[in-house]
């Protein structure tokens, strides 16, 4: 019976994946104004961002609050490449997935000992140091940036000027990998080991669960993946500046949408991300950007709601929802067979 | 020289070692680590501003005025918003204050804009000379106000009624609540001293520092440092920690360049954290 439940479930899973994989490519051909082509690249990227948060933080239970400083990082990475030795953008993105997973294991190793809000805080701190650095450091452009000379567009090069549309394929692109990437996660050894660190790490060492080893790569998988949603954003506005990248509200956001929608679950970030990016483009756009700060404010109202109302996000509801059709469902059976 | 900036380090300690011990106040009762505090630093600032720019109350004297308002202001944020996450899950407490924090920065910008604002002609101004060592006058107020307000805070958590049983809370609630303490009420006298220590810290850096709406979040982030650094749920440690921070900040940022001074607290709290996954002094729950 839970072996029927369970294979209904990654049914329903499976075709609501593939309707989500249609709905997202016929999108941008329904939506085709630049802005809203922006807001769902936007929304893409989120979602993406959102998922590596959840993997670190919904499934292995280490909050950061500094994704930034890889996000950052993965962005200097491939455009300093494209820049000073004109690698291939597409190179660069393979090659700031792997320096910003390095990196996140590297930091892993002291991380990995601090826990709850000690992890926390640290996040904050590893994100707001790695900004000084490169506010510094002249190679890099220092509080400038790089700007990113413009080539011939093409999916070759990664850059795009007359349409957006192909950024949002990539960007969607990305989705859908790693919605494949979670979906194998969530059912091997590895994503259990996560959830056991999650729930008590005490105890899932105690089972023999290498708890370091399993924290090293939640943090190197989220990182790289933050990291090369970096060089999409770098190569989305040709320029980086430590101002734009290793910006808090991005890590803020970043923990934000995951929460909002549902931490420890696929299609919490996803949801996450499509509410709020939109809401904060929008207010943006309507009340204008400049710095009348009402659009954040928007966003932090919707945080503290959110944590008073709905703390376990939107996931919750929809969980509860089910929970009360199932309920009712087996009210209506028990009453056609009483003696079951 | 080095003398110099010590003792810089240590007045801005102290004023950091006031924002610290509200923060660490409201954790030790209940468990929530305020990311707004900054915010609420920045709201006193202006509080104040306005209190001089309107109403002509210096800012030094208005400092009692001011911790009042903010006390009153943090038993409304409690009653609303923060009892009613208590019993929530993890993420929600964590992130229920940073949406605050955003929120209250982003209404500073709204309603009075990003731009740098001043209290001119505070009645503490000047430079006295100790000895070798040049001291700024409203630095030195603000700093003895500072352990001023600590101390009477320090007092009423020790000598009160009130205090000894917000402290009961904070070593074993459970058995605070069973010898009748009523946890409702102190949990928002905690949060409301809490955020008069922000207030009255504010009010004191509003006699010297500029005023903008982003002002408090490195002050927030600083203090956050301070109290993960002495170790959550300690309260000296929190002072130790701030003046420690203040003494790196003046000291480091001197021998390293003033751009750093801020990695520089970071890295001092990575450092200490990660020999001491509980801070110098801390106990109790991650």
């Amino acid at each position: 019976m839970g072996g029927r439940l369970m294979r209904d479930n990654r049914q329903t899973q499976t075709i609501m994946l593939i309707v989500f994989a249609v709905v997202g490519l016929a999108l941008p051909l329904v939506a085709r104004a630049r802005f809203a082509q922006h807001i769902l690249i936007m929304i893409a990227l989120y979602a993406v961002l959102g998922e590596a948060w959840n993997i670190m933080a919904g499934y292995a239970g280490m909050v950061s609050i500094g994704q930034a400083a890889f996000f950052g990082l993965g962005a200097y990475v491939s455009s300093f490449l494209f820049v000073e030795y004109s690698v291939n953008p597409w190179i660069g993105f393979i090659a700031s997935g792997l320096v910003t997973a390095a990196f996140g294991t590297l930091v892993g190793l002291p991380f990995s000992r601090l826990r709850g809000r000690y992890f926390a805080i640290g996040t904050i701190a590893l994100g707001q140091m790695i900004k000084v650095v490169f506010e510094n450091w002249q190679r890099v452009g220092a509080a400038t940036g790089l700007m990113l000379p413009l080539v011939g567009e093409g999916v070759a090069n990664f850059q795009f000027h007359t349409t957006k549309l192909p950024y949002y394929y990539i960007a969607f692109a990305m989705l859908l990998a790693v919605i494949a990437f979670m979906r194998a996660m969530e059912r091997s050894r590895m994503g259990y080991y996560f959830k056991a660190i999650r729930e008590n790490e005490d105890v899932a060492s105690g089972l023999g669960v290498n708890k370091t080893a399993y924290k090293l790569v939640a943090i190197a998988v989220s990182a790289g993946i933050t990291g090369m949603c970096g060089t999409f954003l770098a190569q989305y506005s040709l320029y980086v500046e430590p101002e734009y990248m290793f910006n808090h509200t991005i890590s803020v956001t970043i923990a934000l949408i995951p929460v909002f929608g549902g931490a420890g679950s696929i299609a919490g970030p996803i949801l996450g991300s499509a509410i709020l990016i939109p809401i904060s483009e929008l207010t943006r756009a309507w009340l204008g950007s400049g710095g009348t700060g009402i659009d954040l404010m928007l966003y932090g109202a919707f945080i503290v709601l959110m944590c008073v109302y709905e703390p376990e996000g939107l996931m919750g509801m929809v969980r509860r929802a089910r929970e009360k059709a199932i309920a009712r469902r087996e009210r209506r059976g028990s009453t056609q067979c009483p003696n079951l | 020289m080095i003398l110099q900036l010590a003792t810089g380090g240590l007045l801005l300690g102290c004023i950091y070692g006031l924002v610290a011990m509200g923060l660490s106040l409201i954790y030790g009762v209940m468990g929530i680590v305020n990311f707004a505090h900054g915010a609420f630093v920045m709201l006193a600032m202006y509080a104040s501003y306005w209190l001089y720019s309107l109403a002509g109350l210096d800012p030094v004297i208005g400092t009692p005025l001011v911790a009042l308002l903010m006390f009153g202001f943090g038993i409304v944020v409690y009653r609303l918003i923060i009892g009613k996450v208590l019993r929530g899950p993890f993420l929600a407490r964590l992130l229920v204050t940073f949406g605050m924090g955003i929120f209250f920065v982003n209404l500073a910008q709204f309603l009075w804009t990003p731009d740098y604002r001043m209290v001119q002609e505070s009645i503490s101004h000047g430079i006295i000379m100790l000895g070798p060592i040049f001291i700024e006058l409203p630095k030195l107020v603000a700093s003895i106000g500072s352990l001023v307000v600590a101390g009477l805070v320090y007092w009423f958590l020790r000598k009160t009624k009130t205090g000894l049983a917000i402290q009961a809370i904070s070593i074993d609630r459970t058995a605070a609540s069973l010898m009748g303490i009523n946890l409702e009420r102190l949990n928002a006298i905690a949060f409301g001293l809490g955020l008069a220590c922000a207030g009255a810290a504010g009010a004191l850096l509003a006699s010297f520092y500029y005023i903008f709406p982003d002002v408090g979040t490195m002050f927030g982030l600083v203090a956050l440092v301070a109290v993960a650094l002495g170790g959550f749920g300690s309260t000296e440690g929190a002072l130790v920690g701030a003046i420690l921070i203040g003494i790196i900040e003046t000291v480091g940022g001197f021998l390293v360049g003033p751009e750093y001074k801020y990695a520089l607290i970071f890295l001092a709290y990575l450092l200490i954290v990660i020999v001491r996954p509980r801070g110098l002094m801390g106990w109790g729950a991650d």
